[in-house]
């Protein structure tokens, strides 16, 4: 810069540079300002939606268009012509009347004024007379005497009498206008009609063309004051935020990219654009979880106010999306919001924040599957979960093992449960990362001997007498056929092919390996008396039956195992173990004089002890001695709420996130040890379970939605009463796995991919749909209670359960509730005639019924063509429920043999195939019919 | 390249860090010809490549890289320019008056137009920082996080940046000295520093030889116990407070021994091998009389002349500013400068010795 000029501190041509630079760098930061408002992520998107949206509609007109039914549209044109014509003809007698109808509105407003002045001083002037007729002090020149007000209401009447008799008069002159032209009305009606859905979509399409208008109101600069592009958000009152110290409504913003989300049409375009997947359930306002009331984030979690695609916390699926998602949208992960968006699949674990209390929860089948696991696989025998509280424990109790099996087969188990058999939950706790047998010695063997040790210490034989000689050929058809395979399999080489509640049971692979045969025998004949709360039922097996099922299951052996080393005891590392544990209480010299003073088998036993509290057996089996013991795992009831920052990620190189962490832990449950330097009793113990790639999906769904988010009672699932009396019993059917053998709520029937039962339908047990509404709840009770014969060419056999009254009426009345039925009805309200028996009896004939519903002996006849005799009808079936099964056998039980004898035609009547019984009533022949068979005898 | 740095991170400990940068303090105090353009052009361009190479490390990158530490590395810049500003011109004119030279500023016109010099160059920095607030808003997002959570507070809970020095103070004092009674004392000491510095030179021109004790201690105090550790408190210290190298990752897991132990441990456990006296006045004895001797006894010695101190105190005689300032003026200043050194005084005990407390009551909560 040149030298100021004197009497100046700067050079100002100087400064007039400077400026002149500022001032353009100043314009163009602006500039710069405003395209970064302009051209944010959503209204980037929302510009291209829009462009979609002008050709998706384009394309609608066309088809509207084309549907228009141009028959009926020439029709309506012709005849529209015609009417026109004829209001032509009119035209001289409608001036008239118009001009006529012209005077008296101008009539009419004049009417109107005056009315309105009177009637203003006319209230006034009564309120002023009022309160002088009361005797209260009127200002000057307000009071109103009588005679005065007496002329004003005439004056006021007068006027309102005017108007109402100018009004009278005009509407019968516009009613005349409106008979004159009435044809061309209604036909000009039906014309839009016809054409309305393209109307509509022209109408659309016009709000969204381009045009000056449209594109000015979306400039920049300009762009504030009334722009089509704008955030799209959802306020959702009943769902809230929690801000620790308040909670606030959520507001979803997730629309304002995700346009066509409610927008069926849409079900194939790229993300964000495209429609929810069910639209059924959610977001649309018919559906249960409508956008308005339930908005995006209650389900999915995220960010709902940002409106970047990082900001909302968009979690990636897998590590090939995160790869695009950090390219395409430069992603990374959001330290700053607790609770990121479930990752795509997952999001049904939010179906439990208000669904928590149903055992199956309608439409979330993946969350059902994953809560199902983390039930079977015991998760909450380690961890506290609410939810899970009071459950029978899921391994089997170990009170009586000495009766069931040998310590050899037990240490080998226990060493690695899986070298056993592939289906159990039973997880592996030893030969894992941090504890590998060649690099531990003989340590692991020890200490599994040692646990099996003090189990059989504690555990009490149990008598057995002789076991009578079986058939194992016949047993093996007895095994086939009579039930055990609703919940068991016998061999594991097709696992995953397997109905998942077939498999609930223990797999009977190897079972002659495990048991002995006393056990097996007194066993499958009484399961209660080895384990009270079993939750295997009695099959009613005769002492020979239970013989023949004994002498095959023992045949079913696992000769690899049996060839497997038994694991013993190196007294070197059981003093280590003792000394370990004597440590904890005690000073070195003190431990180690206590060590000297234990016998070989003190140790073991102590050994055995401590170490059961360490591994925490007693969270899956009832052990005596740790009755009261304490879950060793940490509680996981909100763990999707943990904050990362409380995650030990040790060495292994894994994103930071919740979901990451918890399927690493999965996968690999002591990998967090890796490169650590930690003593035996610090290292990590959770067992190894090995889960395959979709169980660890599902079980970090269910624990991601295990979070500490309380939603307001109003968004929850609140169950009523019956709802409730149905959850009760789903709960029991879950746990006794009905399912297994029948269908219940459309789930189930894991029996009927048997040999047998694919090769004839009929020897299927029966579907349980509208069971409550089938049977009588006394019989449905005592049916429960002690099975009795309905079926009686099926093999397979309903157990007995020795369910409690308690359970029996919680069964009764929960499956009355499913049906939306109660327990007792009143007998037909119509008084029947023996004229009415005599026709069903009639009917029951010329129908054939009892070629199918026989009594027994089947003869040359199919399984799957049998019926149930009529002989336990009355006793046993309601009657309103029969005359819904003979309407329409098939929505009832899909698949049945029973023929439709009324079908409906396509107006929805009944037709008959007798049109000379009750005057072809087709109702009243059922009706008939049911009356007859409710008083059934032979 | 690790090498440097592990040297760097090593650098960057609480002990090495304050002593490097006292040193530094120090001498640049003393060879004052380190104040010219062309060491200030040198520093800038090695704080420059330091930074920008720096930003090829990670870690580096993370920390400093973070929306609300930005403006530390403005901080850092900005006060690196004008001390050293300030004191060029001071160097430049003490080295005018030394040969009797007019100093720089009386060579400056004592009035100058409204219009257009003052209005113009006002207008012109309102643009200027228009243009740098909207550069910065549309490139940095506002660091705004999720709402407050009680059950997780952040971890490193840090104060804003403008009090990071305070919450350094917190690692070395107990809450009410470092929170209540150290920022009370840096407010009113700040405002008696006109009522106790009579030293009339410097006014209206910068200088350091005139002004060179009044210098030294406002900068040590502002640069070394305040700047410093704003710095510090925003680039190192990561995760429970912990100290991190520049270069160095933030582990959550990172454990530190806390084995601070009191003067009256020291005094009946490690020296006597005894357990410590259950009256608490008898065990905090020879904290108390420590503490009164530093706060009662040293400024009254101190103002005596040399040759009546003993041999070992000789150096820190203050005669000549008793003299000069007058006993109120010496008492309230030397006060306040050793209020000031307790600081780096108890900083070196910790670091040094562990030291936690010099005087612990625990029972009513007064701890020094």
């Amino acid at each position: 810069m040149a030298k100021p000029a004197p009497g100046h501190a700067h050079d100002i041509n100087g400064l007039n540079v400077v400026f002149g630079i500022s001032a353009i760098a100043l314009f163009l930061t602006t500039v710069w300002m405003v395209w970064d408002d302009y051209s944010r992520e959503w209204k980037q998107y929302q510009r291209e939606f829009v462009g979609m949206e002008r050709s998706l509609t384009a394309q609608q007109i066309q088809d509207a268009d084309a549907a228009v039914n141009q028959r009926e549209l020439q029709r309506v044109e012709t005849e529209l012509a015609a009417a026109a014509e004829e209001v032509a003809a009119k035209s001289e007698e409608i001036r008239e009347l118009e001009a006529t109808l012209e005077g008296l509105n101008d009539q009419w407003t004049l009417a109107d004024i005056e009315e309105r002045r009177l009637k203003a001083l006319y209230d006034s002037e009564k309120f002023f007379y009022d309160d002088g007729v009361a005797g209260k002090i009127v200002p000057f020149g307000k009071r109103i005497d009588q005679e005065t007000f007496d002329v004003r209401e005439a004056e006021f009447f007068g006027a309102r009498d005017l108007r109402i008799s100018t009004e009278f008069e005009r509407d019968q002159v516009q009613r005349s206008i409106r008979d004159a032209r009435a044809r061309v009305t209604a036909l000009n009606g039906e014309r839009d009609a016809l054409t309305q859905q393209a109307t509509l979509l022209r109408r659309k399409a016009n709000a969204i063309a381009v045009n000056v208008p449209n594109t000015f109101r979306n400039l920049p600069m300009v762009d504030f004051i009334d722009p089509s592009i704008e955030v799209q958000q959802v306020l959702v009152q009943n769902v809230t935020e929690d801000l620790n110290f308040t909670k606030v409504p959520r507001i979803d913003r997730c629309q304002t990219c995700h346009l066509g989300i409610d927008n069926p049409d849409y079900a194939d375009a790229e993300q964000p654009f495209r429609t929810h997947p069910d639209l059924d359930l959610y977001v649309s306002g018919e559906s249960k979880h409508p956008r308005d009331s339930f908005g995006c984030t209650s389900c999915h979690e995220g960010r709902g106010r940002s409106l970047d695609f990082v900001g909302v916390v968009h979690t990636p699926q897998n590590e090939e999306q995160e790869h695009e998602w950090v390219e395409k949208y430069d992603w990374k992960e959001d330290h700053y919001w607790d609770k990121p968006m479930y990752p795509n699949g997952m999001a049904q674990g939010g179906c439990q924040k208000c669904h928590g209390d149903q055992v199956l929860i309608p439409g979330a089948e993946e969350f059902n599957n994953s809560r199902q696991l983390y039930e079977a696989a015991g998760c909450w025998g380690c961890h506290n979960t609410v939810g899970f509280e009071n459950r029978r424990k899921v391994g089997p109790n170990l009170e009586h093992v000495v009766a069931k099996t040998t310590p050899e087969w037990a240490a080998r188990w226990v060493k690695d449960p899986k070298s056993f058999k592939q289906s159990t939950y039973m997880p592996r706790f030893w030969n894992l990362e941090n504890n590998l047998d060649e690099e531990i010695g003989a340590r692991n063997q020890t200490e599994v001997s040692a646990i099996v040790a003090y189990i059989y210490d504690k555990a009490k034989p149990l008598a057995y007498g002789v076991v009578p000689a079986g058939d194992s050929d016949r047993g093996r058809e007895l095994v086939d056929t009579v039930g055990c395979l609703g919940c068991h399999v016998t061999e594991e080489s097709n696992l995953a092919e397997v109905d998942w509640y077939r498999k609930r049971g223990a797999s009977l692979a190897g079972v002659g390996t495990k048991v002995n045969r006393e056990f097996l025998y007194n066993w499958v004949k009484d399961p209660k008396h080895y384990w009270e709360d079993t939750f295997m039922p009695d099959l009613r097996l005769t002492d020979r039956e239970a013989a023949d099922v004994t002498a095959y299951l023992m045949t079913l052996r696992n000769e690899t195992f049996e060839q497997l080393p038994v694991p013993q005891i190196d007294s070197g590392a059981l003093d280590e173990i003792t000394l370990e544990f004597l440590r904890t209480g005690l000073p070195a010299a003190q431990a180690e004089e206590r060590l000297g003073a234990m016998s070989s088998d003190e140790k073991t036993l102590y050994a055995g002890e401590r170490l059961i509290l360490r591994y925490g057996c007693f969270g899956c089996h009832d052990i005596e001695g740790f009755e009261n013991a304490q879950k060793i795992g940490v509680d996981l009831s909100t763990w999707g709420s943990k904050m990362v920052t409380r995650l030990d990620f040790g060495y292994v190189d894994l994103p930071h996130t919740r979901q990451a962490w918890l399927e690493n832990k999965l996968r690999d449950p002591r990998s967090y040890d890796r490169d650590k330097v930690k003593s035996p009793p610090e290292k990590l113990r959770m067992g190894y379970f090995g889960f395959n790639d979709e169980e660890i999906n599902a079980l970090t769904t269910k624990v991601l939605g295990q979070t500490r988010e309380e939603l307001p009672f109003e968004a929850q699932k609140g169950l009523s009463a019956r709802e409730s009396y149905a959850e009760d019993a789903r709960r029991l059917i879950h746990e006794y796995n009905c399912r297994g053998c029948h269908i219940v709520d459309g789930f189930g029937g894991g029996i009927y991919e048997t040999e047998v039962m694919t090769e004839d339908v009929g020897f299927r047990p029966p579907n349980l749909n509208s069971q409550g509404a089938r049977t009588h709840a006394e019989w449905l009770f005592n049916f429960l209670k002690e099975p009795s014969e309905v079926r009686f060419w099926l093999n397979v056999r309903m157990p007995t359960f020795h369910f409690t009254d308690e359970q029996l009426n919680t069964l009764v009345q929960g499956f009355m509730a499913m049906d939306g039925t109660q327990p007792f009805k009143s007998t037909q309200a119509v008084p029947v005639d023996g004229e009415t028996i005599r026709i069903g009896s009639q009917l029951l004939d010329r129908l054939q019924c009892e070629r199918c519903h026989l009594a027994g002996a089947a003869g040359s006849m199919e399984a799957s063509q049998l019926a149930p005799s009529f002989r336990l009808t009355g006793e046993r079936l309601r009657e309103d429920w029969l005359v819904d099964w003979m309407k329409d056998p098939q929505t009832i039980t899909p698949g049945t043999q029973m023929p439709q004898f009324w079908p409906l035609d396509d107006d929805g009547n009944f037709i008959t195939p007798l049109p000379d019984v009750l005057g072809g009533d087709a109702e009243a022949q059922m009706r008939a019919v049911a009356s007859y068979l409710m008083r059934y005898s032979e | 390249m690790e090498l440097f740095k592990n040297l760097i991170n090593w650098a960057s400990g609480p002990t090495v860090l304050f002593t490097l940068a006292t040193v530094a303090f120090v001498l640049s105090l003393k060879y004052t010809q380190i104040w010219s353009k062309k060491v200030a052009y040198l520093g800038f361009v090695v704080m420059t490549a330091f930074y920008f190479l720096s930003m090829f490390d990670p870690n580096f990158y993370l920390i400093v890289a973070k929306p609300d530490n930005v403006p530390i590395t403005f901080v850092l810049f900005l006060v690196a320019f004008f001390t050293w500003y300030s004191l060029y011109q001071g160097v430049e004119n003490d080295k005018r008056i030394a040969v009797g030279e007019e100093v720089l500023e009386k060579q400056e016109q004592e009035k100058v137009w409204v219009w257009p010099d003052l209005v113009y160059t006002e207008l012109l920095c309102m643009v200027l920082l228009s243009i740098g607030l909207m550069v910065w808003s549309i490139l940095l997002d506002a660091p705004l996080e999720q709402p407050a959570n009680p059950a997780d507070s952040p971890n490193p809970s840090k104060a804003p940046w403008y009090f990071l020095g305070l919450q350094e103070m917190l690692v070395y004092f107990d809450p009410w000295l470092a929170g209540v009674v150290f920022p009370t004392l840096i407010v009113v000491g700040l405002m008696v520093i006109p009522y106790i510095d009579t030293n009339p030179k410097g006014n209206g021109y910068f200088t350091l030889k005139e002004r060179k004790a009044e210098i030294a201690i406002f900068l040590y105090g502002f640069l070394i116990l305040w700047v410093l550790l704003v710095i510090s408190g925003t680039f190192l210290r990561g995760p429970n407070w912990n100290f991190f190298g520049p270069y160095e990752y933030w582990d959550q897991h990172r454990v530190e021994p806390l084995l601070n132990v009191n003067v009256s441990d020291f005094f009946w456990v490690q020296l006597l091998n005894r357990p410590l006296p259950s009256n608490p006045f008898l065990r905090e004895f020879l904290g108390v009389i420590l503490t009164v001797v530093y706060v009662g006894v040293l400024p009254v010695l101190m103002a005596r002349p040399k040759d009546k101190l003993p041999g070992f105190l000789k150096w820190a005689s203050l005669h000549g500013y008793y003299e000069r300032m007058g006993s109120a003026r010496y008492y309230v200043g030397v006060s306040l400068f050793l209020l000031m050194m307790s600081l780096p005084i108890k900083m070196y005990l910790r670091w040094a010795f562990n030291l936690k407390y010099i005087v612990a009551f625990p029972e009513i909560f007064f701890n020094i």
